[in-house]
């Protein structure tokens, strides 16, 4: 009885049926999420229909009729939920129960090449990272800022020489309400942080007592670029300093300075997170042109020292291009932006450690063979009994 | 085979016949009309012609425009489409009806103004958008409410176009509504043609002679002594404190002439190396030589004369004078420049006077006028004869397709899909291609007359496109996508598998229009050919676009650092993958049969459409260089799939059931 419950339930999540279901549904997030691109933006689009965080999600497009200002259609599976249901749907009955014979190796590799792929988005979504590095010509840099989120970053200075700062990461704060309060301890700078009324986009204008409140902020839809977004907080601070009055932070903010002693003070700032590499990147030189009597990039190329310290003066050689990374220790670094129009050249790089990096490249030698091996096993079978029919 | 069973197939190929013929003759009117404007062809005094020589000498006129050095047929005909929305321009001359070349429109417009001012070159969509602008009515009222319109017929308007233009400029672009569109197009249009027009007045100008008191110098004769002239304006302000007024206008006029003869049109090539291959124009050359900043003001001179040798013979109206000034100036152009860019320059002007996707069409118009004519042809001789033609004639028109797109990767230097214009081509070639090879192996006729209807869709769609778009798609690409590794693989794929999505589609809306019309004489054998072809489409579509895009996923990984960003181009990719999956497995199921097959394979139609097309027109995303208007003509390809689908619907539960299938055969045969 036990067994013929759990066959079917294997048979049940290795069916065609769901298959089709899974597929049919994955279609029609992604059509329905390409449309909501344009009024929502890419970012938020992705937090609503492909993010871990969300198994649900409800349409909201204006084609699609409302009742008393509810969508008539019904919340559907995330593509998150979907791809997790189509893992195990593919695996089951592409791999494990399909009839294995020559004649089937082709889709067999097709579907490890499709599961493969499914794999790497997981772990790509859960374990990569990303962010831009800007260097000047002649400087170096092990670190990147993220393009979209926020920490906030607490660092003492003594007798004006910053100390290495203790951050509140982006992911305790990205997911906060207005109303919502978070109580941060860093007991070596006996400090006691609580950070409310946050605001996902807000707009930074003065005061019209600056002596008192030296800025105002004042929240803003979320911008549809999600690099465009400015957050704002409000932060209390206790302990070694004791200040009543919250304190105002924004994007846009500089650090905020709070004095402890004569020689030392605390800097308080909202900034797009920050990571390290474990290397440092020189940058020798950034070149760049656009096509002639056009504001059309033509090229944009770098020439950079990989160091091991800051100190090492020699190290190894690489160059940077379009579509021409540099892939060292997991990291990647990709040019990204070129500013060319300054006494200085910079380069932008863009920064992305992803342990699932070449993956989807093996998965496409595969589907490329298992398709082209089945599809061209049927056409040779279909010429063939034509020609024997003759 | 039983005779009511042939008499139905008879009658409905008659009617088919009749309704795709009445169709096609109401589509080619229209087209006609759209094109024409007026009915009446304009009446103009005053034209002289360039004759051939001087037109072909000048459509080899080198210009340097939307990043690289072209010949001026080329850009003209580009600018030609964007201002009159044709490649040539009609007019009647002494009752005698002329039709002149985008190069010589150019011409006319560089070197007899005043007569390009009277040509109705401008096309407005929609005499809506004048009719606020108080235009005379008796030039509104002669007009039809898609026509074209002189210079001349606009003048006094072009302020409030102008100003009309600039409080639309400060709205956001992707706010504008058609009306707003059209008037920001018209004012474009407006100002190109005032640049064309005062460009060469540098050239034209007379001044008095430095040695008398004649109108009778040039700026050349005075750029000469220009150090002599700016000594005596030295003097002449020492003595007397300031410039006489006379000096100052002479001197204002030469400013003029610069700011007249601005950076649009860009012949003169770079001489130094800090001009990073940059071309200028004579405005731009002339500046430098009043400031006394010129790095070789004797080499610009000569060049200047070179341009006065052109308007001079102009004026002269002496047709061999005016071929050699032409010709001249090439050569001085091709001694600063290498062979390769002579070489590449003397190809292009070919490939533009080819016109090889044109010539395309053309071939097949009379391949359709056979298979209309091979669906009432009953005898198996004339039949196997009209095959014949019309895969000869499809075979011509597909390798003018072919050689076009060879001809322009070699200008191009690069794989032969970069911009959606290259995608249209390479849909059409494609598709006729392998819809002759599929010909060849079924012989039913049926794939051939696909691929005559689908390349003339397509090829018909590529002119529009190019006419409508107006831009140079022989133009580089920006950095990241200029990767011919990419370009090569990705692109290529991910093209493969629409055209695959395409003809599968077609096949089936064969299907459908084939069972709902009774054409075929052997049922069976039909569905057999059709369900066998259309699966092996889908296959084929399956596997060119998952390997395309996860190509795409590849390289988005090379070039910004992640394989996968829900871009709406790369949303579109993934759901033909999806919905070839989608119905793959649900045949597989058994959900899906012959009829709900097709008819899913005809939808998917809208899946490519969506992708190829509609992602283009949310203006969002970083496939930047597909970006279009005209979404209408995307709804009306919806309409269509949506319609055969529709009647595949109705003609499946109709034909499913015996009684049912047995009415229709009694109502057809009673007629």
């Amino acid at each position: 009885m036990q067994k013929s419950i759990v066959s079917s339930i294997i048979r049940f999540l290795s069916g065609y049926w769901l298959a089709v279901v899974c597929l049919s549904l994955l279609f029609i997030l992604t059509w329905l999420s390409t449309l909501e691109q344009p009024e929502k933006g890419l970012y938020v689009v992705q937090q609503r229909y492909y993010s871990a965080d969300s198994w649900f999600v409800s349409p909201d497009l204006d084609f699609i009729p409302k009742i008393k200002g509810n969508s008539i259609c019904p919340p559907l599976p995330s593509a998150y939920l979907i791809s997790i249901i189509l893992f195990i749907n593919l695996t089951l009955g592409g791999l494990i129960r399909i009839k294995k014979n020559w004649k089937r190796l082709g889709i067999i590799l097709s579907h490890f090449s499709i599961v493969g792929l499914l794999v790497a988005g997981f772990v790509s979504h859960h374990y990569s990272k990303e962010g831009i590095m800007m260097v000047h010509q002649g400087d170096k840099s092990d670190y990147a800022q993220s393009y979209t989120e926020f920490s906030i970053e607490v660092a003492k200075y003594k007798n004006g020489v910053k100390q290495a700062p203790y951050v509140i990461p982006s992911h305790e704060l990205m997911n906060l309400q207005k109303e919502d309060v978070l109580t941060v301890n860093i007991a070596p700078l006996d400090l006691q942080l609580k950070v409310s009324d946050w605001l996902p986009n807000a707009e930074l204008f003065p005061s019209e007592n600056p002596a008192k409140i030296p800025h105002l902020v004042k929240a803003q839809e979320l911008n549809p670029t999600a690099e465009a977004n400015q957050v704002a907080c409000k932060v209390i601070l206790s302990g070694a300093v004791n200040r009543s009055a919250p304190l105002q932070l924004h994007g846009q903010l500089n650090e905020s300075m709070l004095t402890l002693s004569a020689n030392e003070s605390i800097g308080i700032q909202l900034i797009k997170e920050v990571w390290k590499m474990p290397f440092y990147i020189h940058l020798d030189s950034s070149i760049g042109e656009y096509h002639p009597n056009t504001s059309r990039p033509k090229y944009f190329e770098s020439q950079v020292t990989k160091l091991n310290t800051a100190d090492e003066k020699q190290g190894d050689a690489y160059t940077i291009k379009m579509n021409e990374p540099l892939r060292h220790n997991g990291y990647t670094l990709y040019q990204a932006k070129w500013i060319g129009d300054t006494a200085r050249p910079q380069s932008g790089f863009a920064v992305v450690n992803n342990p699932a990096d070449q993956w989807p490249k093996y998965c496409l030698y595969l589907a490329t063979l298992g398709l082209t091996a089945h599809f061209g096993m049927q056409l040779t079978q279909f010429l063939l009994k034509r020609n024997a029919k003759k | 085979m039983p005779t009511s069973r042939r008499k139905i197939s008879t009658i409905s190929r008659w009617t088919l016949f009749l309704i795709s013929l009445g169709s096609f003759l109401a589509f080619g009117l229209y087209t006609m009309k759209l094109n024409q404007g007026s009915r009446k062809l304009q009446e103009v005094s005053g034209y002289e012609a360039f004759n051939d020589a001087t037109v072909s000498e000048a459509e080899k006129m080198l210009i340097q425009s939307g990043g690289r050095v072209k010949p001026l047929v080329s850009w003209s005909k580009f600018l030609v489409y964007s201002l009159n929305g044709a490649s040539s321009v009609k007019f009647k001359h002494n009752d005698k009806k002329h039709k002149i070349s985008s190069t010589e429109v150019v011409l006319q417009c560089l070197f007899r103004p005043e007569f390009a001012s009277t040509l109705e070159l401008f096309r407005v969509e929609d005499k809506v958008i004048l009719t606020s602008l108080n235009i005379p009515s008796e030039i509104l009222d002669s007009k039809e409410k898609r026509d074209r319109y002189s210079f001349s017929q606009l003048t006094e308007l072009y302020p409030a176009i102008k100003e009309k233009a600039n409080t639309i400029f400060e709205l956001n672009s992707k706010d504008w509504n058609t009306e707003q569109r059209q008037t920001v197009n018209l004012r474009n249009s407006l100002v190109t043609f005032e640049f064309l027009t005062l460009y060469f007045d540098f050239a034209r100008a007379s001044f008095p002679s430095t040695s008398h008191d004649k109108d009778d110098a040039k700026l050349s004769d005075w750029l000469v002594n220009l150090d002599s002239l700016l000594e005596a304006f030295r003097i002449k302000q020492s003595e007397s404190g300031e410039l006489s007024p006379e000096l100052l206008r002479f001197w204002h006029r030469f400013e003029e002439l610069a700011l007249k003869s601005g950076d649009f049109f860009t012949v003169i090539p770079s001489y130094t190396t800090e001009q990073n291959g940059q071309w200028t124009a004579f405005g731009s050359e002339l500046k430098l030589c009043l400031e006394k900043t010129h790095q070789d003001p004797q080499k610009f001179i000569d060049q200047l004369k070179l341009a006065q040798n052109i308007t001079d013979s102009v004026e002269s109206g002496d047709s061999k004078k005016i071929t050699q000034a032409f010709q001249i100036w090439n050569t001085h152009i091709a001694d600063s420049l290498t062979p390769d860019v002579i070489k590449s320059r003397d190809s292009e002007v070919t490939y533009a006077n080819r016109d090889y996707f044109f010539n395309a069409l053309v071939c097949l118009f009379p391949a359709l006028l056979l298979v209309l004519i091979s669906w009432i042809v009953t005898g198996k001789r004339s039949s196997k004869l009209l095959r014949y033609g019309i895969v000869a004639l499809t075979s011509i028109s597909c390798l003018f397709v072919l050689i076009g797109i060879v001809h322009r990767c070699i200008l191009m230097q690069r794989p032969p899909i970069g911009n959606l214009f290259d995608t249209i081509i390479f849909i059409a070639g494609l598709s006729l291609f392998i819809l002759i090879l599929i010909e060849l192996i079924t012989k039913r006729s049926i794939a051939i007359s696909l691929g005559v209807f689908l390349g003339m869709t397509l090829l018909f769609l590529a002119r529009r496109y190019e006419i409508g778009d107006g831009k140079d798609h022989l133009d580089p690409l920006v950095a990241v996508l200029d990767s011919n590794y990419w370009l090569a693989t990705h692109v290529v794929t991910i093209t493969l598998g629409y055209m695959g999505g395409l003809v599968a589609a077609g096949f089936s809306a064969t299907y459908i229009l084939g069972r709902l019309f009774r054409i075929a004489e052997d049922e069976s054998d039909f569905r057999k050919v059709l369900n066998r072809t259309v699966y092996g489409m889908i296959g084929f579509t399956l596997l060119f676009s998952l390997v395309g895009t996860v190509l795409g996923g590849i390289w988005a990984n090379d070039s910004w650092g992640r394989f996968w960003g829900w871009d709406p181009k790369e949303n579109g990719a993934l759901m033909i993958v999806l919905w070839c999956l989608i119905l793959l497995h649900a045949r597989l199921a058994g959900f899906l049969r012959e009829w709900g097959l097709h008819i899913c394979t005809v939808l998917g139609a809208n899946v490519v459409v969506f992708s190829w097309w509609h992602v283009n027109s949310l203006s969002t995303g970083l496939h930047s260089y597909g970006f279009i208007e005209g979404i209408n003509a995307i709804w009306l390809a919806y309409a269509f799939t949506s319609i055969v689908a529709l009647l595949g619907l109705i003609c499946k539960f109709i034909l499913s059931s015996n009684k049912g299938d047995f009415k229709l055969k009694k109502t057809v045969t009673s007629l």
